[in-house]
């Protein structure tokens, strides 16, 4: 493992492996502190870009994009106010509190050094999980792996905030769409309508752009004027915040361990991450009433279990396949690109891809922090880009990204089909995230299944460790609604019990 | 359009599609069938509950625009149903999550968008497609994105002039550089 280990060094600091993590670095960069572009977005653009790459470059450009992203998208949180990532939210209470006390400086250095040690911990966190897992992966066979691919989606699923339905279905369309095209096993085409495009199957690249790229340009075009305001706040007083982090090392372990074991479990996004992370704060604090007014710990815990989870989310996808929020679901998809296989390869014949993963987490924020540090006037300038400027290289690069999957316009056709569909789940308020881990996940669990029926027939179904995670599969997707009856049971009868009976009444 | 119906118009047209998916995947063998078979019946099964919630969500909220006397709204930051266990914390963490979260989906997109706006935009991607193809990317770039700023007297010429050429070097150099193959149009 020692050996995989500095293997994964060379690789990540070979030529020109490096180069592309740098190149994806500074796309992270600017796209972290622009507000409007995630790093999923960004991550689907980017994705046709790695298909002549070899894998270790191809990681290296998106993991060192993803690793930027985090952490530069606390920037702006911090400076004005405006989270530069949804995952950067939560900095803004206490980020931007402080920077209206003229103490932004503080508050940056706190966020940066804060996250590039939680990034480290999330990173080491994979290392330490990787013997822990190996066995467990390696008794698994195709029938564990299809219940997992279900549970997976299942988690997911139940958890987008009160649209458990509404996910579930949207995971079920994506499974249905990753069945378009010729089937693996009989060479049948499926659901292609006697069009010879749909042969291939509805590629991936396409459908993330459209789903999530349209929406996002349409919502920038409409836009006028910048993204922020000018620079104003001052930034000064970088090594105070460091220092804080240092002050407050048991909060940093804590948040960081957090976001490791929210990374790791299926479904629980960034966006909760650091929610968590922040109550965790206000909870252990002496005194909670500072939250909200420029608690320097109401920063160090969103942007620590920001960069953490990382490193957590990548355990489940590198060794189960089953990713653990949208990002790493789009990285899934970079995996099946380049032909590898998530699960007992990952953690055998690829464990130097495997560990090279974590010393492109390492290295990508060893360079972005001191850099961002360094020169954050300048780089917050970015967002006084104004948005008339961006809309059309961003679009560009759609279909760019789009065209190139396939080398036909027919995939510029699916993309602006899929870019409908998105806009129109925005319009009606149903989750897109689902249905693209359905499209992910919906090739990995057929293979699985037809595996599981070819070699143990219905038979597999009785597996105890099959049985156990359809269990816990069953009960999250439970979960949800039973709490949500409770709930409305208990709300009546405590409204009830407030009011006069009809006896009392007359 | 009236909001129940827009909120079954998604699941409606999902469950067609799986009636229609289920239907055409009978025709084949059942090692093909299998999987398009579960996932239309999942779809099928979870539209069909989505749109019975949405339905009795009606049948609920129904009654209660009632002029019925309504109990007394609850203090913010104190949950109905379990009034002892609503910590300030708790509270105050809830609420700033929903302020934060309101603003970050706002930036995402996942606010409303305006359906005009959505609609202009709309019909110009398709043009910009159409230009992609007759005209090739690197022509069919530059003109759109000159288009795009200069008729929506967005940017003066100059910096419009300056994005459109940065625009054709980007293509120029994926091409040449990145070795990918980008279409040349249907006249050169």
């Amino acid at each position: 493992m020692l050996q995989s280990l500095l293997d994964g060094l060379v690789q990540t600091l070979a030529w020109p492996a490096f180069g592309f993590l740098l190149i994806g670095m500074a796309i992270g960069f600017t796209v972290g502190i622009l507000p409007g572009l995630g790093g999923a977005v960004t991550l689907a653009l980017m994705l046709p870009f790695t298909f002549d790459m070899e894998p270790t470059q191809a990681f290296a450009f998106l993991l060192g994009m993803l690793s930027v992203t985090a952490t530069t998208g606390d920037m702006t949180s911090v400076l004005f106010g405006v989270p530069g990532e949804s995952t950067s939210a939560a900095l803004v209470l206490d980020g931007y509190a402080l920077s209206k006390k003229g103490q932004a400086g503080r508050a940056l250095g706190a966020a940066l050094f804060a996250s590039l040690l939680g990034a480290v911990i999330g990173a080491i966190a994979l290392v330490a999980a990787i013997p822990v897992v190996r066995p467990l992966v390696l008794s698994f066979g195709s029938p564990e792996f299809f219940a997992l691919i279900i549970l997976g989606l299942t988690f997911v699923a139940t958890l987008g905030r009160g649209k458990m339905l509404r996910s579930l279905a949207a995971a079920s369309f994506g499974l249905l769409l990753s069945t378009v095209g010729m089937d693996p096993q009989s060479g049948i085409p499926r659901f292609t309508f006697g069009s010879l495009q749909l042969w291939d199957g509805i590629g991936l690249v396409a459908v993330a752009i459209g789903l999530f790229g349209l929406p996002e340009v349409i919502d920038l075009a409409s836009r006028r004027g910048s993204i922020a305001g000018d620079v104003t706040s001052k930034v000064s007083d970088v090594k105070e915040g460091i220092k804080d982090v240092i002050r407050h090392r048991w909060l940093l372990i804590r948040a960081s361990l957090l976001g490791v074991f929210i990374g790791i479990l299926p479904g629980l996004g960034s966006s909760v991450a650091q929610w968590v992370a922040y109550g965790h704060a206000v909870q252990t604090s002496k005194d909670p009433s500072r939250f909200g007014k420029g608690a320097i710990e109401g920063v160090i815990a969103p942007a620590t279990v920001n960069n953490s989870k990382e490193g957590g989310g990548l355990v489940p996808t590198v060794a189960f396949g089953i990713p653990g929020g949208l990002t790493m679901a789009i990285l899934l998809g970079a995996f099946l690109i380049q032909g590898i296989q998530p699960g007992t390869e990952m953690l055998t014949t690829h464990l130097d891809l495997t560990m090279s993963f974590v010393w492109m987490i390492v290295i990508s924020n060893l360079i972005a922090v001191p850099l961002a540090l360094m020169a954050v006037k300048p780089i917050a300038r970015i967002t006084t880009v104004r948005s008339s400027l961006i809309v059309p290289p961003v679009l560009l690069l759609l279909f760019i990204g789009a065209y190139s999957e396939s080398n036909t316009m027919f995939s510029i056709v699916v993309m602006l089909a899929f870019g409908l569909l998105g806009m129109a789940m925005v319009k009606l308020d149903w989750p897109r995230a689902p249905l693209v881990l359905g499209l992910v996940l919906g090739g990995l669990a057929e293979n699985y299944l037809f595996l599981s029926v070819s070699r143990y027939d219905w038979s597999w179904l009785t597996r105890p460790l099959v049985l156990v995670i359809i269990v816990v599969a069953v009960s999250s997707a439970l979960v949800s609604p039973v709490r949500g009856i409770w709930l409305r049971r208990a709300a009546v009868r405590t409204v009830t019990a407030g009011e006069p009976s009809a006896k009392e009444r007359v | 359009m009236n909001k129940n119906l827009r909120d079954l118009a998604f699941p409606v047209v999902l469950l067609a599609v799986s009636v229609v998916g289920f239907l055409v995947s009978l025709g084949w063998g059942f090692r093909t069938r299998i999987f398009p078979v579960i996932a239309t019946i999942a779809l099928a099964v979870f539209c069909v509950l989505e749109i019975v919630n949405v339905l009795v969500r009606k049948a609920r909220t129904a009654p209660a625009e009632s002029p019925t006397p309504t109990p007394e709204p609850v203090p913010a930051g104190m949950s109905l149903v379990e009034p002892g266990a609503a910590t300030a914390t708790a509270a105050f963490v809830s609420d700033a999550q929903h302020k934060a979260e309101a603003q970050a989906e706002e930036l995402e997109g996942e606010a409303s968008i305006d359906l005009k706006a959505t609609l202009v935009f709309g019909a110009w991607l398709v043009t910009y497609a159409l230009a992609l193809y007759v005209l090739g990317f690197l022509v069919g770039g530059v003109a759109m994105t000159l288009v795009y700023m200069v008729a929506g007297r967005r940017e003066k010429p100059v910096p419009s002039v300056l994005v459109a050429a940065g625009v054709g070097v980007v293509i120029w150099a994926m091409q040449s550089y990145a070795g990918l193959q980008i279409a040349s149009g249907l006249f050169w």
